[in-house]
């Protein structure tokens, strides 16, 4: 099993969102270029527990290009694969998480290159790695 | 088997009263707890906000207010930043309610003396480690109250 962020990305690509970690998908870090890319951001979640094997975790999803309306619908398609009814989502064969949307994609930003950017955050429950 | 009971009109309207008063003991102890969640939080979201102008710091505000469309003692408490005047940032003129999404979202971007998610990380480290510790000490003290009235 990869780590959280690498699983989310690989799921990302898997459905035709992002073309592959590094090119277009980053975690933790936002490039200046190319223009169009989507950020995987991990914050703090939920203490872990030790007599507990699954641990809750805090991803924000960000979204940047220069087309606010593509952006948009960018954001809203990812937002579309994390939902499921039993919000159980299996991003690789060795990875599930149950993931809560915590709101829907809003306008984080529009940055100096006239670039918007939004954004949505998540709670995902998963295994310890 | 039969139970036999005798209650006074005296004792029952003594009762009655008693409850009331915990009642209302426990509506001041709801907007006491309340107010200390909120001033805890902020307390800790204070610590964490960027501070390179400290703007966005004396924006921080929070109110309690009795909810009108719950009965009983209910009090919503709102803790945020954008308010006491929206201050204006001295270096870009820009009011504070005008970049704080951005400020709080945007993990990419550097933060002075400070960091991102700067309320959502205390309110859910309140919510996970501390809410219950401050539900059981007013409402302790809110009984004790009471008890130490009837006593009387």
């Amino acid at each position: 099993m990869a780590t959280l962020l690498i699983d989310i990305g690989t799921f990302l690509t898997a459905n035709g969102v992002t073309t592959g970690d590094g090119v277009d998908l980053f975690r933790d870090f936002r490039p200046e270029d190319p223009d169009d890319v989507v950020v995987l951001h991990e914050y703090p979640g939920s203490p872990a527990t030790p007599y507990d094997s699954i641990v809750h975790r805090s991803v924000q999803v960000a979204v940047r290009g220069i087309d606010a309306d593509l952006v948009r619908a960018k954001a809203l398609r990812i937002f579309e694969l994390l939902t499921a009814e039993n919000r159980i989502i299996e991003f690789t064969p060795d990875r599930w998480g149950q993931v809560y949307l915590r709101q829907p994609p809003f306008k984080m930003d529009t940055d100096v290159r006239n670039r918007v950017i939004y954004a949505f955050n998540t709670g995902i429950t998963t295994t310890k790695e | 088997m039969r139970v036999k009971m005798d209650i006074s009109s005296s004792e029952l309207s003594q009762f009655d009263f008693a409850c009331m008063a915990v009642m209302r003991n426990i509506g001041t102890g709801t907007k006491k707890a309340t107010i200390a969640a909120c001033e805890e939080i902020l307390d800790m979201s204070r610590a964490q906000v960027p501070k390179d102008t400290w703007t966005m710091l004396s924006s921080a505000f929070y109110e309690v207010k009795r909810r009108s469309d719950v009965a009983g003692y209910s009090y919503q408490g709102i803790v945020g930043y954008g308010g006491n005047g929206d201050p204006v940032n001295p270096k870009t003129g820009k009011r504070a309610s005008s970049y704080m999404v951005k400020l709080h979202e945007d993990m990419s971007a550097p933060h002075v003396n400070g960091k991102a998610k700067f309320l959502e990380d205390p309110v859910r480290e309140y919510a996970e480690g501390k809410f219950y510790r401050t539900i059981f000490q007013y409402a302790a003290e809110a009984i004790a109250a009471s008890n130490a009235m009837n006593a009387r």
